[in-house]
C-alpha cells in the first residue's frame, strides 16, 4: 500500500506511539487531575510532560499556556469562540478551512460580528498589503492558515504576527498541515494563538490536539467554551480563566495526550528540518513525474512553498481517479478537502486530487504512483 | 517532621512547583487537600516540611509560579 494522504492524518505512527499509548493504558492509567492516588499522579505528571515538551518545541516559556483539545478544530473553536465579542470584526484568508472559515461564520451570524477575507495565493508583501488596507477599528484577530491543506503555499506567518502586534490584534494561526515540519515559534513569529492537531506532522493519535498561548496572553479575554468539572475549584460554579484547567473540561484523553507527546519525541528524533526537507523533495519529484502525465494538472499558487499537491484532469472526474488508485493500493484524498473557498481561490471547480507525504514515505512511492496513474488514464476504464 | 500544605492554583502550578523545587533540592509530594480547607473547593497541593517553606516559596515567587495558600 502506498499512503498519501497524510494532510488528512499521518499514517503510520511511528511504533513508540503505539506501545507508549498501550503502556499508559497498561500502568498508569489513572485520571489525571482528578485524584490523589499513585495512577492518577502518574497520569498527571506524563500529561505535563506533554505539555512541557509543546510548550518548549512551540518556543514559549509557559507549560500551562499549551490547552489539549480533541483536535484542531475543537482547538480553533476555543481560540476564536474564546476571544469573539459582538462588534468584533475578524480577517481571514481564503486558504482557510472549514475549521476557521465555518467557525468565524456562525459566531458572526450569533453574535453579530463580522469578518473580511483577504486573498493568500499572491506574494507576501501583496497579502501583508491587503491586510493592512483591511483592518478596521473593530478588528479583533487576523486568523490564517500557516500551510495551504490543498496547495504548497505557506504564509509568511512571521510577518503576520508582526504586523498584528504593531496593530495590538491577535493573531490565530492554523498550523494542522505545518505543526511539525515548518518552523513555528510562538514568541518569535508573535503568534497569539497556535492551534494544531496531534495527528498529522506531530505524528500522534487521532483525538490529540492543542492551543498554545504566547507567553504574555492575557486569559481574562479568553472565554472558556465548555463547562464541566476539571478537579478545582469544584465549590464554585464559574470555570474561571486559569489555563489550562479552566479551558480542558471534563477528562482529557490522556493517552492521546501520551501518544502525542511520543509522536512528538519521533519529530525531534527524526529532526524536523529533515522531515521538511524529504517532503520537498518529494513534492519536486511528484511534480517532474505527473507535469509529464497527459491530460492531468496541478494546481499551483503564484508564491509556491510546501509539498501538497493538488490534481485535476481534463474529461474525468478526480473522484473518480482516487478510487481507481485505491483499487490499487494507494491512498490520497479527492473532494473540496473541508477548502471550499480555498477551491474557489485555486480554481478547481469543486474536486480536485490531493497527494501529502509524511516522513513514512520515500522516493519509490512517487515513481510507483506516477506509473499507476499514467496507465489508469491511458486504460480510461471509468 | 512537622509538614505544610502550599495550595496551588492548578495542578499544572502543582507539576510545575514541584519540578522547580526538585531541581532546586527541595523534595515534596502532591496531595490533594480536603475541599473543606480550601475556600473553593477541591484543589491541589504541595506538602512540604515546615522547616523549608519559607525557601520553597521563595523559589516560587522568584519563578512567578503562584500558589493560593498555606495550610
Amino acid at each position: 500500500m502506498i499512503y498519501f494522504d497524510n494532510a488528512a492524518t499521518t499514517f503510520p505512527k511511528p511504533p513508540s506511539v503505539i506501545k507508549e499509548m498501550a503502556r499508559c493504558m497498561k500502568e498508569y492509567g489513572g485520571n489525571p487531575g482528578r485524584s490523589g492516588h499513585r495512577l492518577s499522579l502518574a497520569a498527571a505528571e506524563a500529561v505535563f510532560d506533554v505539555r512541557t515538551a509543546i510548550a518548549e518545541f512551540f518556543g514559549i516559556k509557559k507549560a500551562e499556556n499549551v490547552i489539549f483539545t480533541s483536535n484542531c478544530t475543537s482547538a480553533l473553536n476555543l481560540a476564536i469562540g474564546g476571544i469573539a465579542r459582538r462588534g468584533d470584526h475578524f480577517l481571514i484568508s481564503d486558504l482557510e478551512h472549514n475549521s476557521v472559515l465555518r467557525t468565524v461564520a456562525n459566531l458572526c451570524k450569533e453574535r453579530g460580528m463580522s469578518f473580511d477575507i483577504f486573498h493568500a495565493l499572491a506574494s507576501d508583501d501583496a497579502v501583508l498589503n491587503e491586510i493592512e488596507k483591511k483592518i478596521r477599528p473593530n478588528t479583533k484577530a487576523v486568523i490564517s492558515t500557516h500551510a495551504s491543506n490543498i496547495c504548497p503555499r505557506i504564509l509568511p506567518i512571521d510577518k503576520i504576527g508582526k504586523l498584528c502586534r504593531k496593530r495590538n490584534l491577535l493573531y490565530i494561526v492554523d498550523a494542522a498541515q505545518s505543526a511539525g515540519i515548518y518552523d513555528i515559534s510562538i514568541m518569535r513569529d508573535s503568534i497569539s494563538i497556535l492551534c494544531a492537531p496531534g495527528h498529522k506532522g506531530l505524528y500522534g493519535p487521532q483525538g490529540s490536539g492543542f492551543a498554545a498561548f504566547s507567553d504574555d496572553f492575557d486569559f481574562s479575554r479568553l472565554k472558556p467554551c465548555s463547562f464541566g468539572g476539571n478537579g478545582k475549584n469544584s465549590a464554585q460554579i464559574e470555570m474561571g480563566h486559569e489555563p489550562p484547567d479552566s479551558y480542558e473540561t471534563g477528562t482529557v484523553a490522556t493517552p492521546a495526550i501520551i501518544g502525542l507527546g511520543e509522536g512528538l519525541r519521533f519529530v525531534k528524533e527524526r529532526k524536523r528540518e529533515k522531515i521538511e526537507m524529504l517532503e520537498n523533495q518529494l513534492f519536486h519529484t511528484a511534480k517532474k513525474e505527473l507535469s509529464n502525465i497527459p491530460r492531468t494538472k496541478i494546481y499551483l499558487p503564484e508564491s509556491q512553498k510546501g509539498s501538497l499537491l493538488l490534481l485535476g484532469f481534463e474529461d474525468v472526474s478526480p473522484s473518480k481517479i482516487a478510487e481507481r488508485l485505491s483499487d490499487h493500493g494507494i491512498c490520497t484524498r479527492a473532494g473540496l478537502h473541508c477548502a471550499p473557498i480555498a477551491h474557489r481561490a485555486l480554481g478547481t471547480g469543486g474536486d480536485a486530487l490531493r497527494i501529502s507525504f509524511s516522513a513514512m514515505n520515500g522516493m519509490a512511492e512517487v515513481e510507483t504512483f506516477a506509473y499507476v496513474l499514467k496507465t489508469i488514464l491511458r486504460e480510461n476504464h471509468f | 517532621m512537622e509538614t505544610r500544605i502550599l495550595t496551588m492554583t492548578s495542578q499544572t502550578a502543582a507539576m510545575k512547583a514541584k519540578r522547580l523545587l526538585e531541581k532546586n533540592g527541595i523534595y515534596t509530594r502532591i496531595v490533594r487537600p480536603s475541599p473543606k480547607l480550601t475556600p473553593k473547593g477541591c484543589s491541589f497541593g504541595l506538602q512540604i516540611d515546615n522547616a523549608i517553606l519559607s525557601v520553597a516559596v521563595k523559589y516560587l515567587e522568584q519563578n512567578d509560579i503562584s500558589y493560593s495558600g498555606i495550610i
